[in-house]
């Protein structure tokens, strides 16, 4: 397997020789406008793969809406934050992290959704999806430029914070901090500080 | 070990992939979502790409379909890249695939498992995937001939009596020689045999251009 085997999915062992349709953006978007996809179902483009997002249980949504809960009383109106909401990464992702914010107001995007250069943070609460969400994820997301991303790891009780995303063929963040549940961070965005958050007010 | 039939598509590490049905993949293209974007087949539940054919599996397509012709008469369909809708998550667009009937029975809908009597690929690089995956789909939905043409190997692999259940396959494996000729019988009906040499291409010489 080559070095980007963690950038981008490839099929596993049973159907190499085999090549993965990958769909593009657009034809996507066709899908979900022709209601191809059951009301109930949550996915996401990644790498023109269509993969399912875990199906939430208690923990992962409580920690999802206390992060959303805690953006929102420290950023205000100035900042987009949103939950599970889609964001495009062009050519081939649509990703739904379980908190992102944006920039401008929410409803700058109440017809069309943001791109990864409207990003200034991404969350992915992981409870099965640690790997996932650390190597294909974090590496989608840095290659995007999204200035900070950050992973709840929701059974080791600790935040992973990416920062300083760097492209090219290795995409990845420079700096990676990982916080225990009693740790106090900062939260900045595009320079500018709004207050510290204690790990363990969003874990449950 | 798990068997190929329920083997993961994606890598460790990676989430379960979305698994589309047959029939949602089926309304997509209707309403030509998928447009002119590529050949497609559904493969439990995900699509995948027909690759690009050579020059000489061209040459062995086409052969093979003449010959299936000539054999068949009028009795059988003998179908080339369309598809088969062999389950709830599976149309695969075989290279090669004969069907009960008159090809005025698939003027609406695309053949059932039930209606393919043999289906052929032409396997390059993709003879893991034609010999796992794509063997036990056929496998476990009955069709009762698959036939796998090994072009670099200039080998043909004929199986038949498949086996559904949890490991599904095929009970009877041959595999034929160019100089071999495979008895082609549909539905126990005999129709002579076919030179495997009158289908596969020669291979080229060395230092001409493939």
């Amino acid at each position: 397997m080559s070095s980007t085997t963690e950038a981008r999915p490839e099929v596993a062992s049973a159907f190499v020789g085999a090549e993965l349709f990958r769909i593009p953006i657009a034809l996507y978007e066709e899908m979900i406008e022709a209601e191809s996809f059951g009301p109930e179902e949550r996915i996401e483009l990644v790498h023109g793969v269509l993969v399912r997002k875990m199906p939430t249980n208690a923990p992962h949504s409580y920690t999802t809406f206390e992060l959303a809960a805690i953006f929102l009383a420290l950023v205000g109106t100035q900042w987009a934050v949103r939950s599970q909401a889609p964001v495009v990464i062009p050519d081939d992702s649509v990703p739904e992290p379980d908190v992102a914010i944006a920039v401008g107001a929410r409803r700058d995007y109440n017809f069309v959704k943001p791109t990864a250069s409207q990003m200034v943070l991404v969350v992915e609460v992981s409870e099965t999806s640690l790997a996932f969400d650390l190597g294909v994820k974090l590496a989608l997301y840095a290659a995007a430029k999204i200035p900070e991303y950050w992973v709840v790891d929701l059974a080791a009780r600790r935040l992973h914070v990416h920062t300083l995303p760097r492209g090219g063929k290795k995409p990845g963040y420079r700096r990676t901090i990982v916080h225990e549940a009693d740790a106090v961070v900062p939260l900045t965005l595009r320079g500018k500080a709004f207050g510290p958050i204690c790990v363990r007010e969003f874990l449950p | 070990m798990t068997s190929v039939a329920e083997a993961p598509i994606l890598p460790p590490g990676h989430p379960v992939p979305y698994r589309f049905t047959a029939e949602q993949s089926l309304n997509m293209a209707k309403a030509a979502i998928f447009g002119h974007e590529d050949k497609l087949e559904l493969i439990h539940g995900v699509l995948f790409r027909k690759p690009w054919l050579t020059p000489p599996d061209c040459y062995a397509i086409t052969s093979l379909l003449n010959i299936l012709h000539d054999a068949c008469l009028k009795k059988w369909v003998v179908r080339t890249h369309s598809h088969i809708v062999s389950s709830d998550d599976g149309i695969p667009s075989p290279d090669v695939s004969v069907a009960q009937g008159s090809i005025d029975d698939y003027r609406e809908f695309f053949p059932t498992a039930a209606q393919t009597v043999l289906v052929v690929e032409l396997s390059g690089s993709s003879s893991a995937f034609d010999l796992g995956v794509k063997l036990a789909l056929y496998a476990a939905a009955m069709i009762p001939e698959y036939w796998v043409v090994d072009l670099p190997g200039q080998r043909l692999h004929v199986h038949t009596l498949p086996r559904g259940g949890d490991t599904p396959g095929y009970r009877s494996v041959a595999i034929l020689g160019i100089d071999d000729e495979v008895p082609l019988t549909l539905r126990g009906e005999p129709f002579g045999s076919i030179r495997v040499g009158g289908f596969l291409p020669p291979l080229p010489s060395r230092g001409v251009p493939s």
